[in-house]
């Protein structure tokens, strides 16, 4: 069994490269191609020469002006826990940080460019970028900043594109400062610059899933929304299997009886009812001013939620709902929409899976034993009966990750499908990669829970 | 539908008594051409100690009246349409240990009582304790996700009054009399890993487990190979020695019959038409659809005669022929008239022996009786 799971956990890896390739190339290729959008919704703003410059600092910070190919070979090797180690991870010992500042220091380098720490943060991109000692790393600042008409040739060297209007406004003679000022600016973003991947640098490291492109991790950015999405799911997931195998071995027992063909009715009904107008239509009677306002429009929490006490109570103001209710006051439309299509299909499967063992040879075997009828459905029919419910528990988990998708984006719930959605219209690579990549493990290790589960469930099933 | 033969139907008597009665038991199910009687007006006694032999074609209607017994026929569609079924344990204590909530007539006291009167509740103090049927199918009359000793258990604490510990004990004697070796370990195999022999034999053994009276064994050899057949009808031919207990044989083998039963019933379209001690109906049939079934039989070392078949098809029981069911196929028939408009009733041609024709010598004079055959004959009583 334990090699069963190894081997499966390994088959992953080549699984999970399939799948990201596919939507990176697909993004890739799409009109626009990544940051497209990111980059036109910032550019929109400004003049069309800032815009360019913009343009080319994302284009070289995050390599989107390479090759594909080369695009998600770097984002598999930043992901990957064998790999090489690229510009932004280098890190350095704590002697070698107070090693620099006291470079810093004797260098006399602080009046000319003002406070420790932006100074350190350009010294210390400048080791990364240049892949040098931090130390050394001052004396190239300090050679840089020795004079600025040097500084200022370096970097027009560097993106021949961008300074020229610049330089010739700002003269010499005017204001030394504002130089100084932008020259700081433009050091930092230059040497913050392309992630390199270092070659001589071969690292069992931490998978990274890079930064997004609007400045955010997308580490960061998943731990915030994957619980969320969780926590819907939870809700849902036992609510849908409890009404879904309540009803379906009830109908069962009643088999074309009143209950039957009414669950079986209501369930396909609701099945078929698209979520979108379920939610809008929830919206826009039950949470509308207009009508019954009994429930809030969108969102997890009030805005005033972090104030509130956790449990509900009864104060001097008058009834306060407090943190708790209030989570579930807002979950209370998000989760109705995300249940009532999924009865449907567990019900009916339930349903026909009793039907099936009921008149099993089995079945009339217990029942010959005495057995009570209690004990024949309970005991025998109902574990027989669920095994078909752990496969489809496999497909239906991964779903209410992706189905969840509409109903974030009605509710305004910050979770997954939101966050997905969003990167997909964004084109923001290390995020929809993220995103992908999270949501492809969730499959997968679905999967593997099933066969595992199954082979728990059934002693038939042996993977020995 | 012709109604089944009406007999009064009084217990019978407690000094002569059968184990186990059935009266006129009459079943229909609803099917989707309307109701069909699938057994009309059946009579069958088994005396303690005796085997009854039940044989007939595919759907005649053996497995039901076994099934109607133990009220396992599923309602719906099934229906019980008249009848009663007598059951009458004796004066003796069922079952060392029973777990007596004194709900069941029958179990504390020596009147017979009518089974198909019974709750389900009732049932269930019957079921597998007084008595016990195993089934055609050993592949898959078991539940697999449970290991052989569980199922096995489940049954013995159900009906018996012992600790768990105990029953696992008598488990293992029970799967030991069925002749399994290393019982104790077979308890923790699951029913998959198992041949069907070894299933069938679980089976008897579970079914054996709390010493029931009566056995209803349907059909319990036709899923196995020859050789195992022999096995499996060796070993309850043993147990029953052992016991003394009663057997009702389902089979559609007449050899099966010739060697393990004591009183043979022929059934045809729902109906027992012959009936009595397995000599009388094997060295005399007298039913033509017997004496049709004997024909079709090869015998060992006469290679010379074709064999007779019966012509025609089993009738279907939703529109079967008037008169007597068997008529279109009968080597007897002659065209009267009287073979078309009338079924006849099982009449006692001789002492203990019964049969159901209008062309049988001996009819007119004969009564129409229910039958009754006490004799236990085999060499194992």
């Amino acid at each position: 069994m334990l090699t069963y799971i190894i081997r499966r956990l390994l088959l992953m890896i080549p699984t999970l490269i399939g799948v990201t390739a596919v939507v990176f190339f697909v993004m890739a290729f799409a009109p626009g191609g990544f940051g497209g959008t990111v980059l036109n919704e910032q550019g929109a703003q400004t003049e069309g020469d800032e815009a360019r410059r913009i343009r080319e600092y994302f284009e070289r910070r995050y390599g989107l002006d390479q090759n594909a190919v080369v695009q998600y070979g770097r984002w598999i090797n930043q992901v990957s826990p064998l790999g090489f180690l690229n510009t932004s991870q280098l890190t350095y010992t704590d002697v070698q940080l107070v090693e620099m500042s006291n470079a810093i220091a004797a260098d006399d380098l602080l009046p000319t460019l003002g406070t420790p720490r932006v100074l350190d943060d350009l010294v210390l991109n400048m080791a990364k970028y240049q892949d040098i000692e931090p130390v050394a790393a001052v004396s190239v600042v300090r050679e840089l900043l020795a004079d600025v008409d040097t500084g200022l040739a370096w970097i027009k060297e560097l993106s021949p594109n961008i300074l020229n209007r610049d330089i010739e406004r700002v003269t010499r003679d005017e204001v030394v400062l504002t130089q100084q000022r932008e020259l700081r600016s433009l050091l930092q973003s230059q040497l913050a610059g392309r992630q390199r991947i270092i070659f001589s640098r071969p690292a069992i490291k931490w998978p990274d899933l890079g930064q997004s492109l609007r400045g955010r991790k997308v580490t960061q950015m998943l731990a915030q929304a994957v619980p969320i999405t969780v926590l819907l799911n939870v809700i849902t997931i036992p609510i849908i299997y409890f009404v879904a195998i309540i009803t379906g071995i009830y109908a069962a027992r009643h088999r074309g009886k009143f209950f039957d063909i009414v669950s079986g009715f209501t369930m396909i009904a609701l099945w078929s009812f698209p979520v979108i107008l379920a939610g809008v239509l929830l919206i826009s009677y039950l949470a509308n001013k207009q009508f019954l306002w009994w429930f809030p429009t969108a969102g997890l929490h009030s805005l005033e939620a972090d104030s509130m006490r956790f449990l509900p109570a009864i104060t001097d103001a008058g009834f306060e709902r407090g943190y708790l209710l209030d989570a579930v006051w807002h979950l209370v439309l998000p989760v109705f929409c995300l249940t009532y299509g999924g009865f449907a299909v567990l019900s009916k499967l339930t349903r026909g899976s009793v039907l099936d063992n009921i008149r099993s040879d089995y079945v009339r075997t217990v029942r010959a034993k005495g057995v009570s009828e209690h004990d024949v459905l309970f005991r025998h029919v109902m574990r027989n009966s669920l095994l078909p419910l752990i496969t489809v528990a496999a497909s239906i988990i991964p779903a209410l990750f992706v189905g969840s998708v509409i109903v974030e984006n009605i509710f305004s719930i910050p979770g997954m499908g939101k966050l997905g959605v969003e990167a997909a219209f964004m084109k923001d690579r290390e995020l929809l990669m993220g995103t992908t990549l999270i949501g492809g493990m969730i499959g997968l290790a679905s999967e593997i829970m099933r066969d595992v589960l199954y082979a728990m469930a059934d002693p038939r099933v042996s993977y020995e | 539908m012709t109604q089944p033969p009406e007999f009064n139907s009084q217990p019978p008597e407690a000094k002569t008594q059968p184990l186990l009665r059935v009266e006129n038991l009459a079943v229909s199910f609803d099917g989707p051409a309307g109701r069909v009687r699938a057994v009309n007006g059946v009579n069958l006694s088994i005396y303690p100690g005796q085997t009854l032999g039940v044989v007939g074609e595919s759907g005649c209607g053996k497995s039901v009246s076994a099934l109607s017994t133990l009220q396992l026929v599923p309602t719906p569609p099934g229906h019980f349409d008249s009848g009663s079924i007598w059951w009458n344990p004796g004066s003796e204590k069922t079952v060392s240990g029973t777990v007596s909530t004194g709900e069941t007539p029958g179990e504390t006291g020596s009147d017979p009582i009518d089974l198909l009167t019974l709750t389900e509740k009732q049932m269930q103090n019957i079921r597998g304790n007084d008595i016990a049927m195993i089934f055609q199918e050993p592949m898959t009359s078991l539940n697999p996700v449970y290991t052989v000793g569980e199922q096995i258990l489940e049954a013995i604490l159900l009906h018996q009054n012992v600790s768990r510990k105990q029953a696992v004990d008598i488990a293992i004697q029970a799967l030991m009399d069925v002749g399994i070796a290393d019982a104790a370990s077979r308890l923790k195999v699951y029913p998959h890993q198992m041949s069907g022999g070894m299933r069938q034999r679980i089976m008897i053994a579970m079914a054996l487990a709390c010493q029931p009276k009566l056995l209803l064994a349907d059909e319990p050899t036709t899923a196995l190979d020859v050789t195992i057949q022999a096995q499996i009808l060796e070993l309850l031919r043993k147990l029953q020695a052992q016991r003394g207990m009663s057997i009702m044989l389902i089979t559609h083998d007449l050899g099966v019959v010739a060697e393990n039963a004591d009183v043979v019933a022929v059934m045809y379209a729902g109906r027992v038409v012959e009936y009595g001690s397995v000599h009388d109906v094997f060295d005399n049939p007298l039913h033509p659809y017997t004496r049709g079934l004997f024909d079709s039989m090869p015998i060992l070392g006469s290679s010379k005669h074709r064999l007779r078949t019966i012509e025609g098809n089993v009738p279907n029981p939703a529109d079967l022929p008037t008169g007597c069911p068997f008529h279109p196929r009968c080597r007897s028939f002659e065209g009267d008239t009287h073979c078309t408009t009338n079924d006849p009733p099982l009449h006692e041609i001789a002492p203990g022996h019964w049969a159901s024709c209008w062309h049988v010598d001996g009819h007119e004079q004969a009564k129409a009786t229910r039958p009754d055959v006490t004799t236990v004959t085999q060499m194992h009583a």
